[in-house]
């Protein structure tokens, strides 16, 4: 059991209940890390040692590894100032998401906006449009009862007589 | 280890450096409740070696190069593989029974699961289990 897991024979299920039996029962961790340490023992005393161009080539390697992982420096602010604030690559890629985040949520929030403004232009052109029909009937009614009262003024004979509106001398129209 | 499972110092050397670069990166990753920083390392370098062995283009360098022993061949008494065989882990895992032996380099050193190692060595499952099985229990008396 021990070995099988140590040497990585054991699939991640087995991975997990072994780690949990160590968990439960120190003496099974302790026997764990005895047989590894006697591992890396007799695996040291037969190592082949790898050349030792590989040994700085490695470390070269790591070198640059690091320096990637280094803070990157803002180069210059907007006034060509070298700037002493510095951001890492974690900072970079939460700041990335935000702004990514903020512009949907800004797109979002503009469709909204702009459909809520056309039902108002929409509502509003229906107001204006039912205003003015109603003051056209109304200003169209006003003066035809003015003239309807004025004209059919009583006259002597059966015959109706109007008078021209606005004509003091009065042309008369018989109507029979 | 690496060597063991390539057999080539050439490759061996280039996934020794990708083991340190993978490691140098998931780091994080590392939890040393869970076991040393050397089986970790063991156990990273097998899988990756493992992979190189696996993988289409090693395969083929490999062939070209056995293609080119067997021409110059017979000069020299012992291949590459077989010196592999008395270096590193190897020599050591190599002392187990014969068996014990072949199970422990087909399954450790080659990869393969075991039900290829039952088809291989026309065996029932049961019987490469508790072959390997015995093979580690061998394995742990020898390093007391």
């Amino acid at each position: 059991m021990i070995e099988y897991n140590v040497l990585g024979f054991a699939n991640e299920t087995e991975q997990a209940e072994f780690e949990r039996i160590c968990e439960q029962h120190p003496e099974c961790r302790a026997a764990k890390e005895s047989f590894e340490r006697a591992l890396e023992k007799i695996a040291v005393q037969h190592a082949v040692h790898p050349p030792t161009y590989l040994k700085s080539k490695i470390f070269s390697q790591l070198e640059i590894e690091s320096e990637k992982s280094k803070p990157h420096p803002i180069l210059t602010d907007p006034l060509g100032h070298i700037s002493k604030t510095t951001i890492s690559d974690e900072t970079l890629k939460y700041l990335l998401a935000a702004s990514i985040f903020l512009l949907a949520a800004s797109i979002i929030f503009n469709v909204y906006l702009l459909t809520a403004n056309r039902n108002l232009n929409r509502q509003y052109n229906r107001v204006l449009h039912n205003t003015e029909n109603e003051t056209l009937e109304e200003s169209s009614e006003r003066p035809l009862k003015r003239r309807q009262s004025s004209l059919f003024s009583s006259g002597e004979s059966n015959d109706k007589v109007f008078q021209a509106p606005g004509s003091e001398t009065g042309y008369n129209l018989i109507i029979i | 280890m690496i060597l063991n499972i390539l057999g080539d110092e050439t490759s061996a050397g280039e996934v020794l450096q990708e083991v340190f670069i993978n490691s140098w990166r998931s780091i994080d990753v590392f939890d040393e409740h869970k076991c040393t920083l050397f089986t970790w390392l063991l156990n990273s370098s097998r899988h990756l070696a493992l992979e190189t062995l696996k993988s289409k283009s090693y395969a083929e360098n490999r062939k070209s190069d056995e293609l080119r022993e067997s021409i110059q061949l017979h000069s020299n008494s012992k291949s590459a593989a077989v010196k592999m065989d008395e270096v590193g882990l190897k020599k050591v895992f190599f002392r187990l029974k014969g068996e014990h032996r072949v199970f422990i380099d087909l399954f450790y050193f080659q990869g393969y699961t075991l039900d290829e190692i039952s088809v291989i060595e026309e065996m029932p499952l049961s019987t490469v289990k508790s072959g390997i099985r015995m093979a580690l229990i061998q394995l742990r008396e020898y390093l007391k």
